[in-house]
């Protein structure tokens, strides 16, 4: 009854959002083509399907793809500095300036020197490189303190006990980074495409959307606002998904969430 | 890989003038003269604080001494696999299976998969818990995740087990349990025992020797040793040499109290 309660009500309240944002388009008097109903984005999602749906795999693929070469290249970097204190000293600096700068305001430089769609890409690839390096190299040394007693009793080499204790303690760290790093990569991609302007076959789903802004094609860009938010939940679904995959074997046993 | 010393017999842990400071200051250990005998169950008792965790880890070689040294036989570093260490955590990998956490010293040694993972089934079989080979810790009770460890700490035929409170987290009957099937197994795999505890009970029940320390800095201010368990067994612990026992060790530790530093 509750299950079904906290699964209705939810549900029931975007419906009542919806139904007054209608009803207070219609009362207000507003034209159409300044605020559009939901009725009107609706319509505009399947007539604009052409345009916005190859935009939108263009968007998420940009996305897709800076994040998993975030993963790959941050995860990479972070088993290097691991290895030395030294080493991480030495990296400090740009991890805190590349912290501290919003980011996406490289993608007019990065326009410079490359044509748009990598500079998107890169853009979208720097925003979520250093959330999953930071995690990364958070879980890396979250490793059991006793557990690295016992392996170099063992006799374990550095690298036994990077694939045998700290990756695999890593695991949920790289996931959490991979979630926040996710949802950056998406907001990079938008900036970075509002910043490139690229027309054409290349295009993605905020250029569109700054298009059809230009055009004063109120229920387009509403339709790209909502292709970008389904966009960003299949994200955020997707490296929930990869999370629950990856800790079946950690929950095995039941312990309370 | 490492390069293996030819294993000679195991002839005895020596400190000689040991003593530990850690960095910011403190004084753990002072002027350590100790032999750990081969077969031997030396246990350490002492107030809180008084080093007996360094103690452990400077056997076990994890740590160097300030000054004094250490040897373990006839060698300046211990051999891999010659010392088997518990702690009070038994410390497994959460996302290995008991098979694969008490295999791991064989792996880690490069002996070929199958061949560990039947060694390790070998020894969970002698801790009896052979039945839940495949269970993660997280599946496993506290005293079954203990066997676990111990298994582990067995299956390289170590010359010397450290303990460092390894069932004070337990209930007395598990850990009346693990005591009993502890004195076993040091009668068998002809192995040392150092055990480090809070317990007088523990330490009486379990000991051939035992060694008192003062607070901190810990210094040895005590030696008792015990003549062999008469009766031998849990029915030890109802006998009057127990209770004389646990008063003696229970007057050092008074005594040991006094001793400021």
């Amino acid at each position: 009854m509750t299950r079904l309660l906290s699964l209705i009500v939810p549900v029931l309240a975007l419906g009542l959002a919806l139904l007054y944002w209608a009803v207070a388009v219609q009362l207000s008097g507003v034209p159409r083509y300044l605020v559009p109903g939901p009725l009107d984005v609706l319509m505009a999602l399947i007539t604009d399907a052409p345009v916005l749906l190859p935009a939108l795999a263009v968007t998420l693929g940009t996305t897709l793809l800076a994040l998993m070469l975030a993963l790959i290249g941050a995860g990479a970097l972070a088993m290097v500095l691991v290895q030395s204190r030294l080493l991480e000293r030495a990296f400090m600096p740009f991890a805190i300036i590349l912290q501290v700068t919003p980011v996406v305001a490289v993608a007019p430089l990065l326009l410079i020197y490359t044509d748009s769609r990598t500079a998107v890409l890169t853009t979208a690839f720097i925003v979520a490189f250093f959330p999953i390096l930071a995690t990364m190299l958070a879980g890396l040394r979250a490793a059991d303190p006793g557990l690295r007693d016992l392996m170099r009793l063992m006799g374990a080499s550095r690298l036994q006990v990077l694939i045998t204790l700290e990756l695999p303690s890593a695991l949920p760290f790289a996931l959490t980074g991979l979630r926040i790093g996710g949802g950056l990569s998406l907001i990079a991609a938008v900036v970075g495409e509002f910043a490139a302007g690229s027309a054409g076959r290349d295009a993605g789903l905020a250029y569109r959307l700054l298009e059809a802004q230009y055009r004063l094609n109120a229920p387009r860009v509403f339709a790209a606002l909502v292709l970008l938010a389904v966009a960003g939940i299949a994200l955020y679904g997707l490296t929930s998904l990869i999370s629950h995959l990856a800790l079946t074997r950690w929950r095995r046993g039941g312990s309370p969430r | 890989m490492v390069t293996q010393t030819p294993e000679l017999p195991f002839t005895g842990l020596t400190l000689s003038g040991v003593a530990a400071r850690y960095a910011n200051g403190t004084e753990a250990l002072r002027d350590l003269d100790l032999t750990v005998m081969p077969g031997e169950r030396l246990v350490v008792v002492g107030p809180s604080g008084a080093g007996k965790s360094t103690l452990l880890r400077l056997m076990a070689g994890l740590m160097a001494p300030t000054s004094g040294t250490i040897r373990w036989g006839n060698a300046t570093a211990p051999r891999p696999g010659s010392i088997g260490v518990v702690f009070q955590d038994p410390t497994l990998l959460p996302w290995r299976s008991a098979l694969g956490n008490v295999a791991l010293p064989l792996r880690v040694r490069g002996v070929p998969q199958r061949a560990a993972r039947e060694a390790a089934y070998e020894g969970l079989r002698a801790m009896g818990i052979a039945d839940f080979a495949h269970a993660v810790p997280a599946e496993l009770s506290g005293g079954m995740r203990m066997r676990v460890a111990l298994a582990r700490a067995l299956i390289t035929g170590p010359d010397l087990l450290l303990f460092d409170e390894p069932f004070a987290a337990l209930d007395e009957i598990t850990r009346f349990r693990l005591n009993d099937d502890l004195l076993a197994l040091a009668a068998t795999a002809r192995v040392s025992l150092v055990f480090v505890t809070h317990s007088i009970f523990e330490s009486a029940y379990l000991a051939s020797r035992v060694l008192v320390l003062s607070p901190r800095p810990g210094r040895i201010v005590d030696g008792l040793e015990f003549p062999p368990q008469d009766p031998a067994g849990p029915s030890f612990r109802t006998a009057e040499a127990f209770r004389l026992r646990t008063a003696a060790i229970s007057t050092a530790l008074t005594r040991a109290m006094g001793e400021g530093p």
